[in-house]
């Protein structure tokens, strides 16, 4: 190894040691790969531990960017509607779809949908749950409607990205075409 | 474009005119509403679907809250057949894997 590569090594193994892989990656995701790659043959599970880390930063970086989105935050209230909706699969919840069951759904809805979209949803979800006559069949409804809510939220968010990148492209096709005629 | 999303398509192609609502639709699919439910917020999304409120007149003399009912758009419904038979023809063809990018794919 050439005195370069053995510094930028000591450098990366002392960030994993003082902040963990994670953070030290996600602090400088392209450098940490380079890095790694250059010390693959003296050390191979460092290596792959950290172009893994690479792999998840740049991942995250992408995601929030793209949706506006904290994925750390999301998997704690993915985990958190799991713990809920254990607890209504319990005898909590489970007596009726009455102000219970449309309150833990409008929670739920209120965390992970567009606040613009999530008036609608809720609504309708609600209304499909009202025509059901059986509280098992209720039940069900109820709890795959509330693991539908953060997959909704993504799909809307998403929807909200491109639509406004539509928008954008539009608008600059108009300004553009308003140019090349004043030009003209 | 999924399988999933061809299916709705399918399904809603069958009654064109016809305008459904989502559990009515979960329904019919034999799918889950985790999956109906994006994938119709997907298709509205980019015009292939519209959504209204049912008429409260309807909903009250029924003693029930009012449905959101989904219609294909004229452009959808043209858009839906074209996209079938283009997915019908490349599974005939044996490219059948979806291009990626296009998850739930009614781009």
């Amino acid at each position: 190894m050439t005195a370069r590569v053995r510094q930028e090594s000591r450098q990366i193994r002392r960030a994993i040691h003082e902040h963990g892989i994670a953070l030290a990656v996600e602090r400088s995701p392209n450098t940490a790969r380079a890095a790694a790659a250059r010390y693959k043959s003296a050390d191979a599970v460092a290596y792959e531990r950290i172009l893994s880390a690479a792999h998840e930063a740049a991942f995250k970086r992408w995601y929030q960017d793209g949706c506006g989105y904290d994925l750390d935050s999301m998997d704690a209230v993915e985990a958190a509607t799991r713990a809920a909706a254990k607890a209504m699969s319990t005898w909590r919840l489970t007596s009726s779809a009455g102000p219970g069951s449309s309150a833990s759904l409008r929670m739920i809805a209120q965390i992970f949908l567009p606040a613009e979209d999530c008036a609608r949803w809720i609504e309708e979800w609600q209304a499909e749950l009202a025509t059901i006559d059986k509280s098992w069949a209720r039940r069900r409804l109820l709890l795959q409607l509330l693991f539908t809510v953060p997959r909704m939220g993504v799909t809307l968010r998403l929807e909200g990205v491109e639509r406004e990148s539509r928008a954008s492209a539009a608008s600059d096709a108009l300004t553009s075409g308003a140019d090349h005629a004043n030009g003209a | 474009m999924t399988l999933q999303t061809q299916l709705i398509l399918r399904e809603l192609l069958s009654k064109p005119d016809e305008a459904r609502y989502g559990l009515d639709l979960c329904a019919d699919v034999s799918l889950p509403s985790g999956t109906v439910y994006p994938i119709l917020a997907r298709l509205e999304g980019v015009g292939w679907l519209e959504s209204d409120w049912e008429e409260a007149d309807l909903s009250v003399s029924e003693g029930r809250p009012r449905r959101r009912y989904y219609l294909l758009t004229k452009d959808g419904a043209q858009l839906a057949r074209h996209a079938l038979a283009a997915s019908y023809r490349g599974r005939r063809d044996g490219s059948w894997l979806p291009i990626p990018g296009t998850v739930g794919g009614a781009s």
